[in-house]
This record gives structure tokens, C-alpha cells and sequence, in this order.
């Protein structure tokens, strides 16, 4: 249908296409209907909200409202550019959401992968146990990474003691940091995203592993050629949604479990805790909507960046 | 099917209905018996009084002015956000408390906004009994372009810098404590420490807040405006930026670290219970300064004894913290002579401070006098507390073992003999650098900490590098600004 629809809109001009849409819509009215909630709820809560997008250019009085308050044209972008700390959090936030994306999806596809082939009662177990963490507040996590890492009775520096090492002074060195930060991230992380995995390999057809099994193909072989080929195109699109999100940091991860140390900065710095570090106390509606206006912008064009490239190689795996 | 849709319509239409009518109760009620609303900061977790103490407030309320008090605590932690939140979304809301310590509800900082309603004329219709009580000095350093924005409190203006001593120790080692005037003079006591004490950290030094513990007595610089990084020197009557006036105490502090007398993790060490640990020899005063050591044995929970170590002018912010009405109060009328209530009535500001009688304290003499005192509950029997010297009239409050009648004269007469600084009746207009304060707060957080618990490696390349941070975020133009305004108003 959607060939005859791309042809007849060639064929004929605007008029047409708009009596198409109508006859596909009265075609579709039920299930239009049916959404009709969702799509309400969209437009509320995801579209109406837009004409925040204005407050990034103004100087915004509570009194004034967004509508009444003065344009201030890009002067609330300026404070980002002040001083150099922008370029070390923007830099920090890419380099651990790709370690996120990489690394990460390839520990949850593992994960999921490991969850399929052990197909026994047990699996309930080991999915709860990996999930557990994903429910977890930061605030906690913080803590159960400070008793590993605190200088005098953290877990660490003890084993460090047994070996007749010096303790290390976790929270204020920077250096240790990406490591820790991207397991933290991981392990938090990891369980939940595998659940989305192991679903799409649920649904794969037991027919391809069955032959694939006749012809003697070890367990090894059917993850490498079978399980990961079908489930691509759900990695691709897993990816292209967190690549949209490659300018934001989750806050907690790096707030809470860094201790806001200020000796860390230099590696666990992010987008987010910048701004919050920066505006916390002013309280300037305009200036702290202006990152969320960058981020989401920037983050919007590499979606469609990357479903561009995709779309070239892979049509299939593409998201639109 | 048709019945089913019936229903659901029917069911629909009833909680419509069932809706408005609660909406239009609630509002019906307000106007006969209004609701004031006080936001302010929780002074502790254990606030399951409230509900009494504000039946026991409200009757005398609602006899004299019609109106009912209610409370709304906030975390300090939070406090910040949510009043932001509430600010800038233009709810509606009574009074709240200001403090300069959070610019979210500081006056320099939402002067220009239009978040403070203009008290001027309502003080002068209902506020009689505030006027006759504030100190009159106070007024300027609350007043922006003509306009009275806030009521100050009666409270500790003057600041004081006292250490604290853990009793023990001095006695132990035979330590002349009194005769310590800055921080230098307790470095051969420290040494001893070090020495002889090994479960002792000398010096309490943390990283809580923008760092917290020993400083340096203030030398006539302090901040009057909630600009960070900057100070302004009394002498020379200027703007100077923090660095290059902290300098010397804080190359003393990165020695300390070097040498011990600070922890090596002093920079993590954040939770506000640490002073309470007891494995600290010298620390700074809890609060007020009581020259017996009462206050900070009680505060800190282990015997110590406490040292005066300097004074200074009164800055204008320390009178900046009182009362204001938001501009969104629907009431303001109301609101004013609940504040006036609260001046004026004796027993009332005293019923907010110390609870009920028999669940919150109890007399121990002068009962139905004008001046008791009071024994109020303590540990976990306390279940009312309230920043008291935040609410207006302190003087007024009744004798009791945290708030002597004797230390509140004290406390007053200090006040009324102090000197203000020159910068009180200045009021600093942020609206032309805000991105430059904006960028000076990311750069102050991220190094005041480390500067005052001295936990850098390098210290001339570290403080090298944040001068050149303060330069970029545009310190100078914020110095000339406010040199220029100060002149202009001084």
C-alpha cells in the first residue's frame, strides 16, 4: 500500500494526496479512536510544553510571565562559554555516553544472549538479581560504592593494606575515575537494557536454531550467525535512540557517586552537573533552559543523522 | 453496550460534579476563615507537634485577626529548588522566610524579579508593633529603590568567629587555649597532637557546603551582596575578588593538609554529623559563642571549651535575614497583621517557638507571668522545632536552657553597640552581570572547597589556575561594577 500511495502522489498533485490521507483515515477511523488517548496525552504533555522554547531568549520575570517577559536575544548562552569547564564537561559527558552505548549494549546483548542459551527454572533468578540494580536510587548506589572507596575503612584501601600498599585517596583522584564511573553506569544499567534483548530473542523463530543444530552448529556459532544477525535491527535502533541522547549525562550517576568531589572534575564533570553547580543558587529560569535547548537540539539532529547513515546501509534497521 | 456507555458517561458527569462542588467548598471557606501560609526552612526531622502547635497558634489568631496560620517546612537542602520552582511559576504564597544564605530567597537577588511585595505601606497600616521593635538602623538594608521588602529579625547580627577546643585534650596536654589568637598559634598544639594522638585529627577542616570549620578571624572582609567570589574590604572600601584576599589562609591551610593537622579525605568528608564525631581537637563555635563552653558541649555532644577570637562590623546580609510577603499573596492585609500578631503578642511568638505546654515544654517558674522559664523537651521527646530567631521578635522569648534571657540582652546589646558596615543601605542591582555571577558561582563551587581544606597538590599552580578561571567568568567587570554602584549610593 504504501508503493501505491508514493505513486499516486506523483501522479497527481496536492488535492489528491489530501483526499488519500482522508480516505486512509476513514479507513483506519476505529484504530485512530483507539489512540485517540495516547495521542491526546502527546500533544499535552510533549507538544503543548514547546512554547517553552522561547525562554532560553528571554530574561524571564516571574511577574511577566514567559509571554510578557523581555527577548533577550543569546545573551543567556553566554555564561556556558565564560569560563573553559564547558568544553571538559562536554567532552566528558560524549566519552562516557559512548562507552554507555558500546560497551554497554555490548554487556546487555551478552547478558541477554547468556539469559536465551541457559533456558532453565533459574532464569527468573538471575533476571531479578539483574535487575535489582536498576531500581536503585543513585543516593544509595552512592553509598554502596563509598564503602568500597572510602579512604580509611573503604574495601579497597584495605585490600591495598593486606598488600602493604599505601591507601589511595579515591575521591580525590581524577585519574581512577572513567573506570569506575562506567562500571557504576553499567551495572546499573546493564540488567534492565538485557531484558529488551533477551524479549526480541524470545521472539525469534526456534526453527532456524533447530536446523542449525542438525547441522551441527555449536552453541557458539548460533549466537554469532543466528541470535545476533536477527536481533540487529533492534541493537541499531537501541543505539540510534541513546545516540539522541549523547549531549545529556544521567545527573545522579555523576553527582552522587562522585561525591561531588571537586578534585574529580577534571573526568567526571558532566553537561548536567555543570549547569546545576552554575545556576543552582541564581535561580535564572532563562539561563537554565538554555542547555536543555542546546542539548535537545543538538541531540535531535545526530538522531537524524545517524537514521540517515543507517537508512544508506541498512534500510531495514532504520527507525523512520 | 448503549447501557455501559450510559454508565460511564453518567459516572463521568457525577465526579465532574462531585469536583466542582469540593472546588467551590474550598474556596468558600478560605473566604471566611483565610489561610496564611509560612514557608519556612525545617529546623529538624521530628516536626509531629505541628498540627498542635498550630491549633494552640490559631486560636489567638483567629480571635484577633481572623485568619489562620499554617506552616510549610522545607529541607534546607532543598530549599533552594523548591523556592525557585514556586518563584518562578508564579504560585501563590504568603509569607517566607529570607536568608541570604540561599540566593533563592535573597533580597538582592529578587529585588529586580518583582518576588517581594512591596511592604511600605502595609507596615505603616497594620505593622505598628514591628516598627516600634525592629531596630530602626535596620530598615536601610532592606529597602530597594524606595520600597521596604522584607522585615529583618531580631537576631545575632554581629559576626563573631570563636574555636572550640575538646576539653580533654587541652587538659591532657596542658594547652594555653586562651591565649590563641589566629590559626598560626595553634600549630604546637597540633604538633603535639599529631605526635601523641594518633586516633586525633588535629583541625576541623571539611568540605561540607563551600567548606566548613577553622578560618581565619574576618579582617573587615566579608561579602554584602550574594555575588560569590567576591569580598568587599571595609577599610579600603572596596570590591576585591576572594582569592587575593584569602590567600594567605588558605597557603596555611594547604600546609596544614601537607602536614596532617587536616584529613587527607577532608574534601569528602561532607555530612553535617561530622563535627559531632569527637575526633577533632580544635574546631569552630556551634552557633553562638559561650565563653564556659556550654553551647558547643551541648551542640557538639563531648565536654569543650570555646575561645573569642574576633568580631567585626555588622554586614548587611546578616540583617537581610527575616520575613517577607510573596508578591503572589492573595491576602497581603492578612498576612501583615498576622506578622504585627506575631511582634505584638508575647505569648504567641512564644507558642511558635517552644510548642505547646506539657507536650512541648514545661514551666519550671514564673508560670502566667510575662517572663517564665521554661524547661523544653529534649532528644527524641522533641517533637517541635522552629527557626525561632528567623521569626521577628527574639528579645521577646522566654527563658529556657537554649535561649537565656541573659545571652538574648547580650545578643541585643552587642547589636545596638556594633557598628554597621558601610555597605548597609547600598543596595547592589545584579541585573547588568547576572552572566557573569552565574559563571563566578560554577568557579567558586568547584574550588572554595578544596581551597579551604587545602587538599590540592600543587598549591601556586592550582590557585594560578583559578585566578585565571575568576578572569575569564569576568570578575573584573563584576568588581567595577559594584565599586561604581557602591559609589553611586554609598
Amino acid at each position: 500500500m504504501n508503493k501505491n500511495y508514493d505513486t499516486t502522489l506523483k501522479k497527481n498533485g496536492f488535492f489528491s494526496k489530501f483526499k488519500l490521507e482522508l480516505k486512509l483515515f476513514k479507513k483506519n477511523g476505529q484504530l485512530t479512536l483507539i489512540a485517540l488517548p495516547a495521542i491526546i496525552a502527546i500533544l499535552v504533555f510533549n507538544y503543548l510544553p514547546l512554547y517553552g522554547l522561547i525562554l532560553p531568549f528571554k530574561r524571564y520575570y516571574p511577574a511577566q510571565g514567559i509571554i510578557g517577559s523581555p527577548w533577550v536575544g543569546l545573551k543567556n548562552f553566554e555564561f556556558l562559554f565564560k569560563t573553559g569547564d564547558i568544553w571538559n564537561a562536554l567532552g566528558n559527558t560524549i566519552f562516557y555516553n559512548l562507552i554507555f552505548i558500546f560497551i554497554g549494549t555490548a554487556v546487555s546483548v551478552l547478558i541477554a544472549l547468556m539469559l536465551y542459551e541457559f533456558k532453565n527454572r533459574f532464569v527468573k533468578t538471575y533476571q531479578t538479581a539483574l535487575l535489582i540494580p536498576y531500581f536503585m536510587s543513585w543516593v544509595v548506589v552512592a553509598y554502596v560504592f563509598n564503602t568500597l572507596l572510602d579512604m580509611e575503612h573503604g574495601l579497597f584501601n584495605q585490600i591495598l593494606a593486606l598488600f602493604g600498599k599505601d591507601a589511595v585517596n579515591w575521591y580525590n583522584e581524577a585519574k581512577q575515575w572513567p573506570a569506575i564511573l562506567s562500571l557504576a553506569g553499567i551495572w546499573k544499567n546493564a540488567g534492565y537494557n538485557a531484558v529488551v534483548y533477551f524479549a526480541a530473542l524470545m521472539g525469534l523463530d526456534s526453527e532456524y536454531f533447530e536446523a542449525a543444530r542438525i547441522d551441527g552448529a555449536s552453541k557458539f556459532r548460533q549466537m554469532w550467525s543466528i541470535s545476533i544477525p536477527l536481533i540487529r535491527s533492534v541493537i541499531t535502533i537501541m543505539i540510534i535512540l541513546n545516540i539522541g541522547k549523547i549531549f545529556y549525562g544521567d545527573f545522579g550517576l555523576f553527582y552522587n557517586v562522585t561525591m561531588n568531589s571537586p578534585l574529580l572534575y577534571s573526568t567526571t564533570d558532566i553537561i548536567d552537573t555543570y549547569v546545576y553547580r552554575t545556576l543552582t543558587s541564581i535561580g535564572d529560569i532563562g539561563m537554565a533552559s538554555t542547555t536543555g535547548f542546546a542539548q535537545s537540539v543538538c541531540g535531535f539532529v545526530l538522531v537524524l543523522l545517524t537514521n540517515w547513515i543507517v537508512k544508506k546501509k541498512d534500510p531495514e534497521s532504520a527507525l523512520f | 453496550m448503549k447501557r455501559i456507555l450510559t454508565t460511564i458517561v453518567s459516572l463521568l458527569l457525577s465526579m465532574a460534579l462531585v469536583l466542582t462542588m469540593t472546588s467551590c467548598g474550598g474556596r468558600n471557606k478560605n473566604q471566611e476563615n483565610q489561610e496564611i501560609t509560612w514557608h519556612m526552612m525545617k529546623p529538624s526531622d521530628n516536626l509531629s507537634s505541628q498540627n498542635l502547635v498550630e491549633e494552640e497558634a490559631n486560636r489567638i489568631i483567629q480571635e484577633e485577626i481572623g485568619a489562620k496560620l499554617k506552616f510549610d517546612f522545607i529541607d534546607a537542602g532543598s530549599w533552594a529548588e523548591k523556592m525557585n520552582v514556586m518563584i518562578n511559576s508564579g504560585e501563590e504564597f504568603d509569607i517566607f522566610q529570607t536568608s541570604s544564605d540561599s540566593a533563592a530567597t535573597s533580597i538582592v537577588m529578587n529585588a529586580k524579579k518583582g518576588t517581594f511585595m512591596d511592604l511600605t505601606e502595609l507596615l505603616d497600616k497594620y505593622g505598628q508593633d514591628i516598627k516600634a521593635k525592629v531596630d530602626p538602623r535596620a530598615w536601610d538594608a532592606v529597602t530597594f529603590d524606595g520600597k521596604i521588602l522584607a522585615i529583618p529579625s531580631q537576631a545575632k547580627w554581629v559576626p563573631e568567629l570563636g574555636y572550640v577546643f575538646k576539653k580533654d585534650l587541652v587538659e591532657k596536654y596542658n594547652f594555653d587555649y586562651k591565649s590563641v589568637k589566629s590559626l598560626k598559634d595553634l600549630e604546637p598544639y597540633f604538633d603535639i597532637l599529631l605526635e601523641n594522638e594518633p586516633d586525633i585529627i588535629p583541625a576541623y577542616v571539611v568540605g561540607a557546603g563551600n567548606g566548613s570549620g577553622l578560618e581565619e578571624s574576618y579582617h573587615g572582609k566579608y561579602t554584602p551582596c550574594d555575588v560569590p567570589g567576591v569580598l568587599f574590604d571595609e577599610d579600603k572600601e572596596e570590591f576585591v575578588d576572594f582569592l587575593s584576599a584569602k590567600l594567605d589562609e588558605y597557603k596555611l591551610k594547604h600546609e596544614w593538609y601537607k602536614k596532617g593537622y587536616i584529613a587527607a579525605d577532608a574534601l569528602s568528608r561532607t555530612d553535617s554529623a561530622e563535627s559531632k564525631t569527637g575526633k577533632y581537637a580544635v574546631l569552630t563555635q556551634a552557633g553562638a559563642i559561650t565563653l564556659d563552653g556550654s553551647k558547643s558541649t551541648a551542640v557538639y555532644g563531648y565536654p569543650c571549651v570555646e575561645i573569642y577570637v574576633g568580631m567585626d562590623k555588622i554586614p548587611p546580609q546578616n540583617i537581610m535575614n527575616g520575613n517577607a510577603i510573596s508578591a503572589t499573596c492573595k491576602n497581603p492585609e492578612k498576612a501583615m497583621q498576622l506578622l504585627n500578631l506575631i511582634w505584638k503578642d508575647d505569648y504567641l511568638i512564644n507558642t511558635l517557638a517552644y510548642g505547646v505546654e506539657g507536650v512541648n515544654y514545661a514551666y519550671e517558674s514564673g508560670k502566667g507571668t510575662d517572663s517564665p522559664t521554661v524547661v523544653p523537651k529534649t532528644g527524641s521527646e522533641r517533637t517541635w522545632a522552629v527557626w525561632h530567631n528567623w521569626m521577628g521578635p527574639l528579645w521577646a522569648q522566654w527563658n529556657s536552657s537554649w535561649n537565656s534571657t541573659e545571652a538574648l540582652q547580650e545578643m541585643k546589646k552587642a547589636n545596638e553597640t556594633a557598628e554597621m558596615s558601610k555597605t548597609v543601605g547600598v543596595m547592589f542591582d545584579m541585573e547588568s552581570i547576572l552572566t557573569e555571577v552565574a559563571a563566578l558561582t560554577g568557579v567558586v563551587n568547584a574550588s572554595s572547597p578544596v581551597l579551604f581544606c587545602g587538599a590540592m597538590d600543587d598549591f601556586d599552580k592550582y590557585t594560578a589556575e583559578v585566578a585565571e578561571k575568576l578572569k575569564e567568568a569576568g570578575i573584573e567587570k563584576v568588581l567595577e561594577e559594584l565599586n561604581r554602584q557602591y559609589q553611586e549610593q554609598k
